[in-house]
């Protein structure tokens, strides 16, 4: 993996983040930055609160306190739909594609939306549309099904699918939710050297929450800690992997 | 745009069309205008009612099976756009301005009721619709000095021209052709690869930025237009309306009549309004109690083929066909029977 060149532009940020269920704070008080190019791992156990952290940041859930900025637009309270728009994308936890669609027009689909040419009522797709659907398809190695229903592929081949719809506007920012979760090892390790091939092509920013040490630990250059929906700790690998309070928390758990 | 160095060509867009298929669609169409000169007349009036409800149904079929909006309501458009073009027609207002104007005030109905009834979720969207037909027969059964209530308008006149029974025949086919060959692009277009995409997965669909709501808004309104083309077409072969058009069990009708020909199939709505109207003249001379009998089909047909006539036609094609070349059974076959 590449290291970061640039750490100047930040990307994202959040600040005083916080969301309420009722009584139940999910997510208190974050205050989170990513760079740009930057892959950045958000882990911790389970009910930390990295899903609604997500779901907070795509405009899934409406915060009940904080702002989120995007590049230098606040877009904290925009819907979901005008954040994938703004070049902010999302692979889900549980695989979210559009099982009767070919695997082509899932991302056709995609592409159509994120460009918000989905209200035209006479035309197909134009040629710029279908190219890239097709280079997208091409760069998860899903080429060879392009043609086949997307909901009888394989669960990782329907992972690289919905990566494959999330990377397709070019993203400022791809968010992956547990992108290995549900898959054998053999299929975690190609979704990892997917993701590290993408990166050193694209050097996107990523955030991605993942279980999986192994997965966290072989692709973010930085590790963001949650725990009771607060930020425990941030920092590079290893001093996460270091740090006696995560271990405390999480890590000391894991692999046990 | 970051690009991605590839050498991988473009696939071409959408399927190449058949040209089997165009000269299936030009043969069906030329079979339905020589109708009047083989039906008797008395027949004719029945063929028109196959037609007109024929567009109704596909046209609620676009929203219940296409975009997955369970609306009960659509008789509010069928009856607004009717209800509409009686009232200027008999108001002496020009027979076209009628046309045109009546179909759009009934889209203008549709966004309205849609962009209220859309707020709920799935279930009370349904019973929202059903509520919007109801008030819309109590409205026109009230309102006795504009709708004649109860009685509603008879003696509606049109055009010499469309007055004889063959030229009242060709011209309502020619807008139904059109507006069936409308909707059937719009299904096919971006806007409704859009759709599709929100009925298999909101979620999703949201997520790669489309604003679910505004599309949904959009189909009802589309929808809304064509059930109200379909009333005014109703008047015009009719030249008679009455409040039973407005009424919740005519919103069920075009259910029933998808149900029956196939949700699935852009023309088994078409198939399901032959058929329901057929079993209703049919059997209705026979027994008072034939809608039992639909009753009892829907019910067979629900839980046993759900693809309905006009699938099971689609389906018995194919069959022979593979039988007849000796093709095994296709993957997206396989899966739809397994999905079933």
């Amino acid at each position: 993996m590449t290291e970061l060149e640039n750490e100047t532009q930040t990307a994202l940020t959040t600040k005083g983040l916080t969301r309420k269920f009722g009584a139940f704070v999910a997510v208190d008080q974050v205050d989170f930055s990513v760079v740009e190019g930057e892959i950045r791992a958000v882990i911790g156990p389970n009910g930390a609160g990295k899903t609604t952290f997500f779901n907070l940041l795509t405009g899934h859930l409406r915060p009940s306190d904080g702002e989120i900025v995007l590049g230098r637009e606040v877009i904290s309270g925009r819907r979901a739909h005008e954040v994938a728009q703004m070049g902010m994308t999302r692979a889900f936890q549980t695989t979210n594609i559009f099982p009767s669609m070919t695997v082509y027009d899932n991302v056709v689909t995609a592409l159509l939306g994120y460009s918000r040419r989905t209200l035209r009522f006479w035309t197909r797709p134009d040629a710029s549309i279908a190219e890239r659907a097709a280079e997208v398809i091409e760069l998860v190695g899903l080429s060879e099904h392009r043609d086949r229903q997307a909901g009888i592929l394989a669960h990782g081949d329907q992972r690289a699918l919905e990566l494959a719809m999330a990377l397709a506007p070019s993203p400022r920012i791809l968010l992956l939710d547990e992108p290995t979760s549900g898959m054998s090892p053999y299929e975690t390790q190609r979704s990892v050297d997917l993701l590290k091939k993408i990166w050193n092509e694209l050097h996107l920013t990523i955030i991605l929450s993942e279980h999986d040490m192994e997965v966290v630990f072989g692709l973010a250059h930085r590790v963001t800690v949650l725990v009771a929906g607060r930020i425990l700790a941030t920092g590079d690998p290893a001093e996460v992997r270091a740090n006696p309070e995560v271990i405390r928390a999480y890590l000391g758990g894991v692999g046990e | 745009m970051q690009q991605i160095d590839t050498k991988i060509s473009a696939p071409p867009l959408g399927r190449p069309r058949k040209l089997s298929s165009l000269i299936a669609v030009i043969a069906l169409v030329a079979l339905l205008a020589v109708v009047p000169i083989i039906l008797p007349p008395a027949q004719e009036f029945l063929a028109q009612t196959v037609l007109v409800y024929a567009l109704f149904a596909i046209a609620t079929n676009f929203l219940i099976g296409f975009s997955g909006l369970l609306s009960f309501g659509q008789a509010v458009f069928f009856g607004f756009g009717a209800y509409m073009a009686a009232i200027l027609w008999t108001h002496g207002v020009p027979f076209w301005l009628g046309f045109v104007v009546s179909p759009l005030a009934a889209a203008l109905v549709a966004g309205l009721v849609a962009m209220v009834s859309l707020r709920t979720s799935r279930l009370y969207f349904a019973l929202l619709t059903l509520g919007f037909s109801q008030l819309a027969y109590e409205v026109a059964s009230g309102l006795y000095h504009l709708t004649g209530g109860e009685t509603g308008i008879p003696g509606i006149s049109v055009p010499n021209a469309i007055s004889g029974v063959v030229s009242n025949y060709e011209f309502i086919l020619v807008f139904i052709v059109l507006a069936v060959g409308a909707l059937y692009f719009v299904r096919r277009s971006s806007f409704g690869m859009a759709l599709s995409a929100i009925r298999e997965n909101p979620t999703r669909a949201e997520a790669v930025g489309i604003h679910v709501y505004w599309h949904h808004v959009v189909a009802y309104v589309i929808a809304g237009l064509i059930c109200g083309l379909a009333g005014v077409l109703y008047v015009v072969y009719q030249q008679q309306v009455d409040p039973v058009l407005l009424n919740w069990t005519e919103s069920g009708e075009p259910v029933l009549m998808a149900v029956l020909g196939g949700m699935g199939l852009y023309l088994g709505p078409a198939i399901g309004s032959f058929i329901y109207i057929a079993l209703e003249q049919w059997v209705g001379a026979l027994t008072p109690q034939w809608p039992l009998l639909v009753g009892l089909v829907v019910l067979v047909l629900v839980i046993v083929y759900p693809r309905g006539f006009g699938g099971g036609i689609v389906d018995l094609m194919k069959f022979v066909k593979r039988r007849r070349r000796g093709i095994p059974e296709d993957e997206a076959m396989r899966t739809r029977r397994l999905s079933e």
